[in-house]
C-alpha cells in the first residue's frame, strides 16, 4: 500500500490550470523523481502534496491520513523541503533544529543526532550563525537536516542539490539512498540528469500540468 | 525527567524578545549588549523615557482637559467615559469588519513552511500569535487610557499643576 496517496489531485490558478487531475502513489522504499521543464507545474504539485497549497481538486493520504482533516497526524509522517527554504530571522540553525526536534516530539537525545548531522554536512561550525548568513548551498544543507533531524516515512524535495557542490550532492545521494534503505517514500523533483540516473526508482514527467509515467 | 518546552512558545518568547529589542535599539539602547556600562546606562535610559512620557502624557492631558472645561454642562469624567465607550466599540465593530475578509491569524513564509508543517499544539499556535498580534493594539488602548486619565487629574486640580501635583497623577 502507498505511504502517500493523491487522488484527482489538481491545482488552478484563477483561471489558469497548473495542474490537471492526477492520481500518484508513493511507496515505502522508492525513489520517484519529477521532471519537468520550468513552469510545468512541479513546484505546484510539490507544495500542494505537502499540504502548504489546498489543491482545487482531489484527495491526499499521507499514512492513511487525510492530509486535510487529519492535518497534524499526516504531518508528522511527511517531510518538505522546498527549492528555498524558508528559516526563522530569530533563530540560529541550532535553533531551527531544537525547534523542529521539540516540534516532532523528538527531543530526546537530540544533541548528539544534531551534532552528527551537522558534522556530516559540514554545518558545525556555523551553527551558531543565523540563516540569513548562510550562502545558498548551506541554506539547502540546512533545509534537508531540517529534514532529517525527525523520523518520518515521506519525503517530498525540490530542486535541492540546485546550488550543492560535488561532495555535498554525492554526501546527498548516499543519504537518500540509505533513507530508501530504511523504507521511506521519496518524490525528488529536479533537473540533475546525474540524481535521475543515481536514484530513480520511478520517474514522473510533468509538462503543461500533465504527469506521466516516464 | 523535565518536560520538553513548548517549540510555539520558545518561537513567542524569541519573537517577542526581538521586537522589543528593536524598538529598545530606535530608542537608544541595545538589549543584547550585556556589559557593565551597558547596564549603568539602562536606569538612565529608563529614567529618561519615564520623565519624557510623564511630561508628554501630561502636556497632552493638560489640553484634553482644557478640551473638556470648554464644553458647557457635562463633566470631564462622563466625556472619558463616553467616549472609551465610543472608542472601544468603534475599534471592535473594525476588527469584526476585518475579521470578515481574512483569518485574525497571519503566518510569515517561515510560519508557513516550519511551524505549519509540524505536529505542534494548534491550541497553542492560536493562544501565541493571538498575544503577539494584539499586544501593539493592547499598548495603544493603555497610551489612551492614561492620557485619559492624567487629563481627568488636570481638571480636578483646583489650580495650574505644578511639580508638587506628580504624585495625583499616579494616584488615579
Amino acid at each position: 500500500m502507498p505511504i502517500l496517496q493523491a487522488t484527482g489531485l489538481s491545482h488552478s490558478y484563477g483561471s489558469f490550470q497548473a495542474l490537471a487531475p492526477t492520481d500518484l502513489a508513493l511507496n515505502a522504499g522508492e525513489i520517484s523523481v519529477l521532471e519537468g521543464p520550468n513552469g510545468s507545474g512541479k513546484s505546484t504539485l510539490m507544495l500542494c502534496l505537502s499540504g502548504l497549497l489546498r489543491p482545487t481538486t482531489g484527495e491526499i493520504h499521507v499514512n492513511g491520513r487525510d492530509l486535510y482533516a487529519d492535518e497534524p497526524e499526516a504531518k508528522r509522517a511527511l517531510a518538505f523541503m522546498p527549492d528555498v527554504p524558508r528559516f526563522y530571522a530569530e533563530l540560529t540553525a541550532w535553533e531551527h533544529l531544537r525547534f523542529l526536534a521539540l516540534a516532532h516530539n523528538v527531543a530526546e537525545g537530540f544533541e548528539a543526532r544534531a551534532e552528527a548531522l551537522l558534522r556530516e554536512f559540514d554545518l558545525w561550525e556555523a551553527r551558531d550563525l543565523l540563516p540569513h548568513h548562510y550562502s545558498r548551498g548551506m541554506s539547502l544543507k540546512l533545509g534537508l537536516l531540517f529534514a532529517l533531524i525527525r523520523p518520518f516515512k515521506v519525503l517530498l524535495l525540490d530542486e535541492p542539490t540546485s546550488a550543492l557542490d560535488g561532495d555535498s550532492t554525492r554526501l546527498f545521494i548516499r543519504r537518500l539512498s540509505e533513507l530508501r534503505g530504511q523504507g521511506a517514500a521519496v518524490l525528488l523533483s529536479t533537473h540533475d540528469p546525474d540524481l535521475k540516473i543515481g536514484l530513480a526508482d520511478r520517474v514522473y514527467f510533468l509538462k503543461n500540468g500533465l504527469l506521466n509515467a516516464a | 525527567m523535565r518536560p520538553s518546552p513548548d517549540p510555539v512558545w520558545i518561537l513567542f518568547r524569541r519573537r517577542s524578545f526581538s521586537r522589543l529589542a528593536y524598538w529598545c535599539l530606535v530608542l537608544g539602547f541595545d538589549l543584547r549588549d550585556r556589559s557593565l556600562n551597558n547596564r549603568f546606562y539602562f536606569v538612565y535610559f529608563c529614567a529618561f523615557w519615564f520623565a519624557w512620557v510623564v511630561a508628554v502624557f501630561a502636556l497632552l492631558g493638560s489640553a484634553l482637559s482644557g478640551y473638556f472645561e470648554s464644553l458647557p454642562v457635562v463633566s470631564p469624567l462622563a466625556i472619558v467615559v463616553s467616549l472609551g465607550a465610543f472608542i472601544l466599540a468603534a475599534w471592535g465593530l473594525a476588527q469584526l469588519w476585518q475579521g470578515t475578509g481574512r483569518s485574525p491569524f497571519v503566518f510569515s513564509e517561515p510560519d508557513a513552511y516550519l511551524l505549519c508543517q509540524a505536529p505542534v499544539s494548534r491550541r497553542s499556535v492560536g493562544l501565541a500569535w493571538f498575544l503577539m498580534d494584539w499586544f501593539g493594539t493592547a499598548l495603544l488602548f493603555a497610551a489612551g487610557a492614561v492620557l485619559f486619565s492624567f487629563a481627568l487629574t488636570e481638571a480636578a486640580l483646583p489650580h495650574a499643576a505644578t511639580f508638587w501635583n506628580l504624585p495625583a497623577y499616579f494616584a488615579r
